[in-house]
């Protein structure tokens, strides 16, 4: 290319002109190629420094938009989701992200991405900054030292972060129960811990928990820790009579796992980690249905059943020494002589350890023994009302009268049997019924009918006597009858003035007074003849002779 | 080396200022009336206006594929390219902005750099059209070079005005830089093009070879 140069001296212009050796190419070309190097450097340097690509499954993506959604730890940006995909199956998703560089070395075979949504929980309203902003990805680095690229995503967000230290367990529970995920497990009413998952076990039917306490609270669980479920409000009706436990606010709401060491126990060692525990459904459970060892027996009982419960008490004068294992329905089982049973049977477990014996397999054998010894000393079972208003039942066990048709332990269907009375329940039954028979005998139609007549006759009465005060009110209203008063007016007039002749100063009185006088006098002078006449009546006819005086007399002269 | 048209300045032994258009003779450095500098021909006019709109086009790589607005919008950010931004509000519904974002920013650059290198090409290899049609281009790359600033402007006025923090605000990406770059260099480009030149022959072959000897 030809530059065109200003020409010093005036040739024609369409004359070639003299060029002077300069630069052909201009020192501008550096520009553009400034430009292209700074451009590659720049590719260069976002490619080099790309961050690893990683891929998560997810069950769905909800929420996550490819080239949107972002990648946080700690919600510091970390990266963002490049591509969601369908899964090979396609049951699922796949979310390629693209991280930066710096976080290569936190991405370990265990670190945890799960999606972080507003959700409203019984813990709490969380993620809810992520209304607005849309839901992102958060990312927990693992502590294993080994890499890898490939990741599950979780579906929830985990309980615990990684790496706190504490104490994982799992926990079954034959009941659903109310557990869920981020429910505090308590010590004492402290929360210590959260319960991380609960998973269904479809063969076993039973739910499994894990639960996780953190230190340096996993030092209170030891050997003879017992688990039971905090939750709300526990009402039952037993036959220890109507028990309602409520937990605090917080467990209502929230419910919980709580543990202790039953009072009883000793602490006991660590507590074994790989182990199953038991998660009792409430804390009185834990003390009545611990995993003690336990001699099976059968009572055969005549009474009604009604209200008797499985693991209802079985006690002995108040002290619990077993429970209710099953009320078998085997009606229909023969006894020896080819009777059918009427008795129901009803399976009781002792257990040993409630009687004073160790908790050991030998104790069965002891206690099979004891109960042979004492049943022939008369004990025998019986059901008891735990609970007049529940009507449940319990099994007592009493010693009775020892009778001679007594037979002490039998065996029935290969259990041993206990022998049974008739409860008192259902003794005061009979008599109640006997009353009630009574009533029912009772003539009380006929007296009724005899009421009845009486108070038709009363009926009457009470008219006669209506009309006898009718004719006394007439009689009354006559003028003769009002005329009476005055007339017994005028005979007590009479009488007073008949009366003062008697008067004191009356002469009458006087006469009377004097004859009185003279009458006494009459009297006195009247008296020795009297006597006379009362000591000798026949002294009127004879004389009477004076004797001797009597004269006292001393002991010697005689 | 080429050959100055005839009744071109340059033929008769002028020069044309290019600020005041006064014809002054060519032995003269500067312009008697207005001073400035005089010359026939801009140096390495052509070098420097393609070497201006390659680097733009370099850049217009960049400004294409870098977001040109960061957009917070209730805490979820957006990343808008040139094109993206187009796109949403065509479907959106927006047709006329999008046709007039389309024409600003993609339209209006892509044509200066076809008219312009276009141009350049007419310089070295002249006849394949006329030259009114050269000069008309020109003249078009001139008129139509400044409205591709209009995106420009847009972010700009828009990160200025909208800053409600995590609510809604705007920041200006990298592809604004980019974008802005392109604008530039194209104008700094039509602006080095020696218009002249277009109307001037190249010289043939053999007048070439010569001219080296």
């Amino acid at each position: 290319m030809k530059i065109p140069v200003q020409e010093t001296n005036q040739s024609i212009a369409s004359q070639p002109t003299n060029i002077s050796q300069r630069n052909r190419v201009s020192k501008v070309w550096l520009i553009p190629l400034l430009a292209l190097a700074i451009g590659c450097w720049m590719v260069a340097d976002t490619y080099l420094n790309k961050g690893p690509e990683i891929v998560i499954s997810f069950s769905n993506a909800e929420g996550l938009e490819a080239g949107k959604t972002r990648v946080k730890t700690l919600n510091v940006d970390i990266g963002y989701v490049n591509k969601v995909t369908l899964n090979e199956n396609r049951d699922g998703v796949i979310v390629h992200a693209i991280l930066d560089r710096e976080v290569e070395d936190m991405l370990t075979v265990n670190a945890q991405f799960w999606v972080v949504k507003p959700s409203i929980g019984s813990g709490g309203i969380t993620g809810l900054g992520t209304i607005t902003s849309g839901s992102y990805i958060e990312f927990v680095a693992g502590n294993n030292d080994k890499g890898s690229l490939v990741f599950d995503g979780l579906e929830q967000a985990p309980i615990t972060a990684q790496g706190v230290p504490g104490i994982r367990l799992n926990l079954i529970s034959e009941k659903g129960d109310s557990l869920s995920i981020g429910e505090p497990v308590m010590y004492r009413g402290f929360e210590v811990g959260r319960v991380e998952s609960s998973e269904f076990d479809i063969a076993k039917r039973e739910v499994q928990y894990q639960i996780f306490v953190r230190s340096p609270y996993s030092e209170l669980l030891t050997e003879n820790t017992y688990f039971w479920n905090s939750s709300g409000i526990d009402f039952s009706a037993n036959a220890q009579g109507i028990n309602v436990n409520v937990g605090s606010l917080e467990s209502i709401v929230r419910g919980g796992v709580t543990f202790d060491v039953p009072t009883d126990l000793p602490l006991g060692g660590a507590i074994k980690h790989d182990q199953l525990h038991i998660l009792y459904p409430d804390k009185s459970s834990v003390y009545e249905q611990r995993h003690y060892i336990s001699k099976e027996f059968t009572v055969l009982f005549e009474d009604s059943v009604r209200g008797l419960q499985q693991g209802a008490p079985v006690e002995y004068r108040g002290i619990r020494v077993g429970t209710v294992k099953k009320i078998v329905s085997l009606l229909s089982a023969k006894d020896v002589d080819g009777v059918i049973e009427r008795r129901i049977p009803v399976i009781i477990s002792i257990e040993p350890e409630r009687v004073g014996l160790s908790n050991e397999q030998s104790s069965l054998d002891r206690i099979s023994t004891l109960l042979a010894k004492w049943t022939r000393q008369g004990l025998k079972a019986s059901l008891k009302s735990g609970s007049l208003l529940t009507g449940s039942l319990f099994v007592d066990l009493d010693y009775y009268e020892v009778k001679s048709s007594d037979v002490g332990i039998t065996v029935y269907n290969g259990e041993e049997v206990i022998p049974s009375v008739s409860g008192s329940l259902a003794q005061i039954e009979q008599k109640v019924f006997a009353i009630l028979d009574k009533f029912e005998q009772m003539p009380i139609n006929i007296t009724i009918d005899s009421i009845n007549n009486m108070l038709t006759n009363a009926n009457s009465t009470m008219e006669e006597l209506n009309e006898a005060v009718s004719q006394v009110r007439i009689l009354l209203s006559q003028s003769q009858t009002q005329a009476i008063p005055q007339h017994i007016n005028q005979a007590l007039e009479q009488l007073s003035t008949t009366l003062k002749g008697f008067n004191q100063q009356a002469p009458v009185y006087h006469e009377l007074e004097q004859t009185l006088v003279d009458f006494q006098l009459l009297m006195r002078e009247a008296q020795p003849f009297i006597k006379e006449l009362n000591n000798k009546p026949n002294s009127l006819i004879f004389e009477s002779k004076v004797g001797m005086d009597i004269q006292p007399k001393g002991k010697n002269n005689e | 080396m080429r050959h100055y048209s005839e009744g071109s300045a340059a033929s008769n032994g002028l020069v044309s200022c290019t600020e005041c258009a006064c014809l002054s003779p060519n032995e003269l450095t500067r312009c008697p009336r207005c001073h400035a500098k005089l010359t026939s021909r801009q140096a390495y006019s052509l070098q420097l206006t393609l070497a201006l709109l390659t680097t733009a086009l370099l850049l217009f790589i960049p400004a294409n594929l870098l977001p040109m607005m960061v957009t917070e919008k209730l805490g979820q950010v957006e990343y808008n390219t040139i094109l993206g931004g187009i796109i949403l509000l065509w479907k959106e519904g927006s047709h006329p902005i999008a046709v007039v974002v389309f024409v600003a920013s993609v339209i209006v650059p892509i044509l200066k750099f076809i008219i312009l290198y276009y141009l350049c090409f007419c310089s070295l290899n002249p006849g394949a059209i006329s030259a009114k049609t050269r000069t008309n281009l020109y003249r078009l790359t001139e008129l139509i070079g400044r409205w591709s600033m209009v995106d420009i402007f847009v972010v700009a006025v828009l990160v200025a005005l909208i800053q409600l923090d995590h609510l809604l605000n705007v920041q200006p990406g990298n592809g604004t830089i980019a974008f802005a770059g392109v604008v530039i260099l194209t104008m700094f480009s039509a602006k080095a093009f020696d218009p002249r030149i277009l109307w001037d022959k190249p010289l043939t072959r053999d007048e070439n070879t010569r001219a080296r000897n």
